[in-house]
């Protein structure tokens, strides 16, 4: 494949999941607005590649009632960070919502300040 | 699929299959651009994944996602096509009315076998058949329908009164076929 077929692949990815938010491109599309983020600085925040995130688009947005679970199965498909993954997921899900009551989980939810770098004591559930 | 699939990865694992079936959608849409084609296959890999349909027993994953993917690349390229034609300069020849009746025969038979059933029957001769195909593409330019129906050799009137006729032909079997179906209206 041609660097410019690769480039062409990569953007239907991006702008087709970004129209649905049962995918996670949704999810991500609206942090790389939300953060002004290129594609490669996204996919490192993830811990992952530029083809890795392009899977991950494709991966379906973790449930509600089973959050935890679905994530982990995804970045274990993709070898994302699930911390980093809940992290974007849930601020992005909040910012969307149509009313501004907060959720009921944690995961995440403290880190409003997203540019702030990853402290060393968080949970070790990353890959 | 040799092993039971997650739906939460589902598309993400069927993604490696792009070039196979991007490969076969230019067989059969040679004029569509690259990117029409991967946005095509995405939708439709996107499509067949949240669908849950695929069934092993019915056939390879790669068929099943160019299925998916056909669907849409022939909405994309009426689209484009409709696009254009809504931005060309008056003096370009606008589409029959009739058109988009025929259309909408094979649009509502997209998702099940009888569309091939459909295009048998509305184009019989090759050069029917190279006509429908650049139809349902949504390309109307007089060279290539010229070359589709065996008539470069003729100057461009007695070209278009060729096209006229077997547009047509096409277009009165077709708008016929939901008679024939439900047994209303002479048989062919």
């Amino acid at each position: 494949m041609t660097p410019e077929d690769r480039a062409s692949l990569h953007a239907a990815v991006f702008r087709n999941t970004a129209k649905d938010s049962a995918w996670i491109g949704y999810w991500l599309a609206r942090h790389q607005q939300t953060e002004d983020l290129e594609e490669e600085a996204l996919a490192q925040k993830l811990g992952i590649n530029v083809d890795n995130l392009i899977l991950l688009c494709l991966c379906r947005t973790p449930r509600t009632d089973h959050f935890l679970e679905d994530l982990k199965v995804v970045c274990q498909r993709t070898g994302a960070s699930e911390r980093a993954l809940a992290q974007v997921l849930k601020q992005e899900q909040v910012l969307h919502r149509p009313d501004s009551s907060r959720p009921a989980s944690t995961v995440g939810f403290l880190m409003a300040a997203s540019d702030r770098p990853e402290e060393q004591s968080e949970p070790s559930d990353d890959r | 699929m040799p092993e039971p699939f997650d739906w939460r990865t589902l598309a993400a694992d069927w993604f490696p299959h792009e070039e196979a079936v991007v490969a076969i959608l230019r067989q059969h849409y040679p004029q569509a651009s690259t990117d029409a084609l991967h946005d095509a296959f995405v939708q439709g890999l996107l499509e067949g994944a949240q669908s849950l349909r695929y069934r092993p027993e019915q056939g390879t994953v790669v068929n099943f996602l160019v299925g998916c993917a056909r669907r849409c690349l022939r909405m994309l390229v009426r689209s484009d096509t409709a696009s254009r034609q809504r931005d060309e300069k008056k003096g370009r020849k606008v589409v029959a009315d009739k058109t988009a009746s025929a259309r909408d025969v094979l649009d509502a038979l997209a998702d099940t076998d009888l569309a091939q059933i459909a295009r048998d029957q509305s184009a019989r001769t090759l050069e029917e058949r190279r006509y429908l195909v650049l139809w349902e593409q949504g390309i109307d330019d007089p060279a290539q329908v010229a070359r589709a129906l065996g008539v470069e050799h003729l100057e461009a009137s007695l070209q278009e009164a060729h096209r006229k006729r077997t547009h047509d032909r096409i277009m009165k079997r077709l708008t016929r076929l939901p008679e024939r179906c439900t047994g209303e209206g002479p048989g062919p």
